[in-house]
């Protein structure tokens, strides 16, 4: 037991011995371990053999050098690295991104023009806004009149009044909103579609693939980012190991 | 000229104050490498690519000790030469056998009669049987005579494992030259 615990002792302080040959120990574990080296014969040896090892480590003779290793080059040669145009690349790709974000944003590209197809009259969800703006934008359409038939436009056009032509002269009706499916009738009882400037922007109406510009913008700041960052990190490894840490 | 200013000078590009740096450190930097290596042409390999690539990254030197900080280099460039013979068949043992400095005669100065060719053997086949980051940190401290601070620096590690791989590699060596008989009497319990 007093074996055991002497030996744990002595491999305490048999770890100072190297730095106490050197002086890098501290007054305390100094005055701890010469009082230490004093009671223990094998911390002594312990400490004799490694000053001499160190002493005829100091002995060795430095051998000369073969020849003169002085630099020849004219100036410091910059690494050429493909970090600067990445960087200065990858800026200007999330700067495309942001202005064809914003403009997105703001509706500033120009919106398809003509007539919108059938399938973009059922799919219109009506809303308060889009009711008003139906009333006020119906306005009589110079398509062909639809083919009525004798005493029936009530019942083919859902209820919607024939147009009176009895006297010679048309009356005009006021459009009228069939809440059910979301469209406005105008004038001879043909639909409008119920739909807005912003809903048609909203559902992809540029003139131009804005949205796929977008996307495709997107992937290339992406694959932009990832591969600076990879430059980068490589360009960091190397300079640590050719520089170290001076 | 001090160093501070060949240093500084360097930095600005004149390549003949940094040649003046390289005359002063040529032969710290050669005997690490050659420590590292035993093998003179592999030692010369290094230190040339060493110099070559300080004067490349002499713009990132951000003060502190420049020897260390040159020892860094070379000690990067000796670890990429071991990983490289690594994957080779070492040098021949024969080599070192006859030529325990890896070097012609012609190159040894006077000061080897310090110690006999058979002692320098034993110890330079020691070093060669440490772990290569043990053998740096002894070498550096007790045959290039760097603070513990600078090798710190130089091997980019803390003060306490400096302290810890010199105390295991002088212990290792140690025991080598005594088991080889160098040292008299009975190992320590």
């Amino acid at each position: 037991m007093l074996r055991k615990f002497l030996k744990g002792n002595c491999h305490r302080f048999r770890e100072m011995i190297s730095p106490y040959i050197d002086g890098r120990i501290t007054e305390v574990e100094r005055q701890a371990l010469e009082s230490h080296l004093a009671s223990c014969h094998g911390c002594r040896r312990e400490l004799e053999s490694l000053r001499t090892t160190v002493g005829l480590l100091h002995r060795l003779p430095l051998a000369e050098v073969p020849r003169s290793f002085t630099v020849v080059e004219t100036r410091p040669v910059a690494v050429p690295t493909a970090l600067g145009p990445l960087r200065w690349a990858t800026a200007v790709a999330v700067l495309v991104l942001i202005v064809l974000s914003a403009g997105d944003l703001f509706h500033i590209y120009p919106e398809k023009s003509g007539p919108p197809s059938e399938k973009s009259i059922v799919a219109a969800s009506p809303t308060p806004e889009s009711q008003e703006m139906a009333r006020s934008a119906a306005v009589p359409s110079p398509a062909p009149m639809p083919t009525i038939p004798p005493g029936g436009g009530d019942k083919a056009l859902g209820g919607t009044p024939a147009p009176d032509v009895s006297n010679g002269q048309i009356v005009v009706t006021t459009p009228t909103l069939s809440p059910e499916d979301g469209t406005s009738e105008g004038v001879f009882g043909v639909a409008v579609p119920s739909t807005t400037a912003g809903n048609e922007a909203a559902e992809g109406g540029y003139r131009w693939p804005v949205h796929q510009i977008e996307l495709a913008v997107l992937g290339v700041v992406a694959v932009m980012v990832a591969a600076t960052i990879m430059v980068w990190r490589r360009g960091a490894r190397s300079s640590v190991k050719e520089g170290g840490d001076g | 000229m001090a160093e501070d200013e060949l240093v500084q000078r360097s930095r600005q590009g004149d390549i003949a104050s940094f040649n003046q740096l390289v005359a002063i450190y040529q032969r710290s930097v050669f005997n690490l490498a050659l420590r590292m290596l035993s093998d003179a042409q592999a030692a010369e390999d290094a230190t040339q690519e060493a110099f070559l690539s300080a004067w490349r990254h002499i713009s990132g030197f951000r003060g502190g000790s420049f020897k260390a900080w040159l020892l860094s280099i070379v000690a990067n460039c000796c670890r990429d030469e071991l990983r490289r013979l690594k994957r080779r068949p070492a040098v021949p043992l024969a080599d070192l056998e006859a030529n325990p400095d890896g070097l012609p005669a012609s190159t040894c100065s006077v000061e080897d009669d310090l110690l006999s060719l058979e002692l320098r053997e034993e110890i330079y086949r020691g070093l060669v049987s440490l772990q290569p980051e043990q053998r740096l940190v002894v070498i550096l401290s007790d045959i290039q005579g760097l603070s513990y601070e600078e090798i710190a620096q130089a091997t980019c590690c803390s003060l306490g494992t400096v302290k810890s791989r010199l105390s295991r590699g002088r212990a290792h060596l140690r025991d080598y030259l005594r088991l080889r008989g160098t040292f008299a009497g009975p190992p320590s319990s």
